[in-house]
């Protein structure tokens, strides 16, 4: 099988016109955060151009929180840790940072001050705490280039204190494995630099991470679980960077993959048969390219941005 | 009669089409009307309503149950006792568990439920949310969502003794105790419970430091080993296809923690044990099904691993060659996985 990439681009660029449908209105509180998987989607395809780039800054820009500072995942929504890193993301693949203008210093004030003592991140002013907001953080610090020593040292012990017995990580310390929580860990201490803390739990994480793959080739997020094509990404990204990609088999996780494409609309989703979303779309396609197929556009692991865009970023330690 | 169907299907659509047109009309009215008021700070009786109408449809607005909160904190809660606050806390947890029952998978409705919780916690049940626990657990006993909020329950139970309690640290140890043997019964129920496993594991660090009279098995290191492998080794034969039990036992052996503060000799012995436990288990298995089973094999590797790293005896990396062989031959997927261990010894 072969990837349907020109339905694929259709697809993602169709996704906005979908608003006679109840369920286009209830996924609001997604929006940007589905505006960069779709424009990602393309990047890796090689097809940006399908979506106008003007329009796209505009309602990035409009879905800022004059309040609070941050991005909201739709205009009037508050903003939020994940929606914010999803509007960084989107100017940083454009290469239009400097839209963000005097908006910024309250930008990057409403992210550290989502800090909290014990080096985690809540997601908003509400208090939840989750390693993915740390990972969340602290990419959106490091594309804006203002991360710190004492930032960088209290995500990375917290992160690192959501390893388990089992060689996954957990949504915070004591909670159960979960492969996204794998990424998400393995994401922060790559980005900070600081792989190293690892090396003698390496080959339990990238175990446990190759324990994913099952017998018909797609990964799965815990033990005992159905395989998910989301999953090619958040256990993916943890094998290579801990540099052990090899560990499963690439040729049935692409059939997997392929697999699950809807050869009429375009799109690919979680299983076989089941209806297709830009998430999936996506973390299919991101995978993918991970693992040198289909001739997409190389994906760099630690951040879900091309290799070529995550190179003109200011690496952590910063030189003085 | 193809025809026929694809007629159907489409007026079935565009009847799905006016309903859905009808229903986003009223879903962006309430919306709207909503996200204004939070612009503009109105925390009244009405917004509170148009926060519970929207959450009913859409328990994934996270913006509007932010709204809620802060009409609780500016409106509701304004001016009210102590008593009078908790009553209505009360009240908002019955609405949080009707939405909990219709969205279970839903951060958001959770989220909600700890941030009341933790509102006031002295006068928090505490011990009614471990009962509402219960109820989720019979209905799957993996609920993630689940057993996170568990342990987020017990932080606030412990929480409040720190504050209240004369001597915290001995009932902190006791409520441990208790969640450790919660774990066992667990585990006792159903084998393959991964959560009760991984939950274990977290207790067991925390009971080492600190345990209550009562717990022998937690005298020492050598002796909460030796009473896990009992639990392990049961688990193992009852049920020898499931991941955790092999999972727990990796930890047991590799995972560092036993490791220090026993004596070499006395480990060496154990692992020896396990080895010829784990043969005996791959032998019978084999028989009885026809085909290795992976996990016996992996983890055999493994401790014979550790066992060549304490004994450097030429023999067990032999044994450990064959047994890679073999992994690469049965699960290829992983060969690469299995080559590189193999060279790492
Ligand atoms: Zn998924």
């Amino acid at each position: 099988m072969q990837l349907f990439r020109e339905k694929h681009v259709d697809y993602v660029k169709n996704l906005n016109t979908k608003t006679d449908q109840l369920e286009y209105w209830l996924t609001e509180h997604l929006r940007l955060n589905g505006v960069y998987w779709g424009l990602m989607a393309l990047f890796l395809m090689d097809s940006q151009d399908a979506f106008v780039k003007e329009e796209v800054i505009e309602f990035v820009l409009s879905c800022r929180d004059p309040k609070r500072g941050g991005f909201g995942p739709y205009p009037k929504h508050e903003a939020h840790i994940l929606s914010t890193l999803s509007a960084i993301q989107i100017l940083k693949l454009y290469n239009s940072l400097d839209r963000l203008g005097s908006f910024k210093p309250d930008l990057v004030k409403f992210i550290k001050d989502l800090q909290l003592p014990d080096g985690s991140f809540q997601g908003d002013r509400f208090g939840e705490v989750d390693s993915r907001f740390v990972y969340t953080a602290i990419q959106c610090l490091s594309i804006l280039e203002e991360l710190d020593e004492n930032i960088a040292s209290g995500a990375t012990d917290f992160v690192l204190r959501c390893l388990n017995f089992d060689g996954g990580f957990g949504m915070v310390p004591g909670a159960e494995s979960h492969a996204a929580q794998a990424f998400v860990c393995l994401g922060t201490l790559s980005i900070l630099g600081q792989l190293d803390k690892l090396t003698s739990k390496k080959e339990l994480i990238s175990s446990w991470l190759s324990e994913r793959q099952v017998a018909n080739g797609g990964l799965n997020g815990r033990p005992e679980k159905l395989p998910d094509v989301c999953y090619s990404w958040w256990v993916l990204t943890g094998m290579d960077i801990l540099g052990c990609l090899d560990w499963v088999d690439h040729d049935k996780l692409r059939q997997y993959i392929l697999s699950c494409q809807d050869d009429v609309t375009g799109g690919i989703s979680d299983r076989p048969d089941n209806q297709v979303d830009v998430f999936h779309t996506v973390f299919g396609i991101a995978g993918l390219s991970l693992l040198g197929f289909e001739d997409l556009v190389p994906v760099d692991a630690s951040y879900c941005l091309p290799k070529a865009v995550v190179a003109t970023i200011k690496k952590f330690p910063y030189e003085i | 009669m193809v025809c026929l169907d694809g007629l159907l299907s489409i007026f079935q659509f565009c009847a799905k089409r006016e309903k859905d047109a009808l229903k986003i009309k009223n879903f962006n009215n309430l919306k709207n009307a909503a996200l204004n008021r939070q612009f503009n700070e109105t925390y009244d009786q009405t917004t509170l309503d148009l926060t519970t109408k929207i959450l009913d449809i859409s328990p994934e607005f996270f913006t509007i149950w932010n709204l809620r909160r802060d009409v609780f904190v500016n409106f509701v809660f304004k001016g009210r006792s102590d008593q009078e606050i908790h009553k209505v806390i009360t009240e908002e947890l019955r609405f949080v568990l009707a939405t909990m029952k219709r969205f279970p998978k839903c951060y958001w409705v959770w989220n909600h439920r700890i941030w009341l919780l933790k509102y006031n916690p002295a006068l928090t049940d505490w011990d009614f949310e471990l009962g509402l626990i219960e109820m989720f657990f019979a209905a799957d006993p993996r609920n993630f969502h689940a057993w996170q909020y568990r342990r987020i329950v017990l932080e606030g139970k412990m929480d409040l003794i720190r504050n209240e309690e004369e001597q915290p640290a001995k009932a902190i140890a006791k409520l441990n105790y208790r969640e450790f043997q919660y774990t066992t019964k667990m585990i006792n129920k159903n084998i393959s419970n991964y959560s009760a496993w991984h939950n274990r594991s977290k207790l067991i660090e925390k009971l080492s430091e600190s345990h209550p009279e009562e717990a022998q098995e937690f005298s020492s290191k050598y002796e909460i080993l030796v009473s896990e492998i009992k639990l392990v080794q049961t688990a193992a034969f009852t049920d020898p296809a499931d991941s955790s039990v092999w999972t727990y036992m990796r930890w047991l052996y590799t995972g560092g923690f036993f490791t220090t503060d026993i004596e070499a000799e006395s480990f060496i012995r154990l692992l020896e044990e396990q080895v010829a436990g784990v043969k005996e288990l791959a032998e019978i298995e084999k028989d009885e099904n026809g085909e290795e089973n992976l996990w016996c094999l992996k983890t055999l590797s493994l401790l014979l691993k550790e066992l060549f790293l304490r004994t450097k005896e030429d023999y067990l990396r032999e044994e450990i060659n064959d047994l890679t062989k073999r992994l690469i031959e049965l699960d290829p997927m992983r060969a690469e996985r299995y080559k590189d261990f193999q060279r790492n010894i």
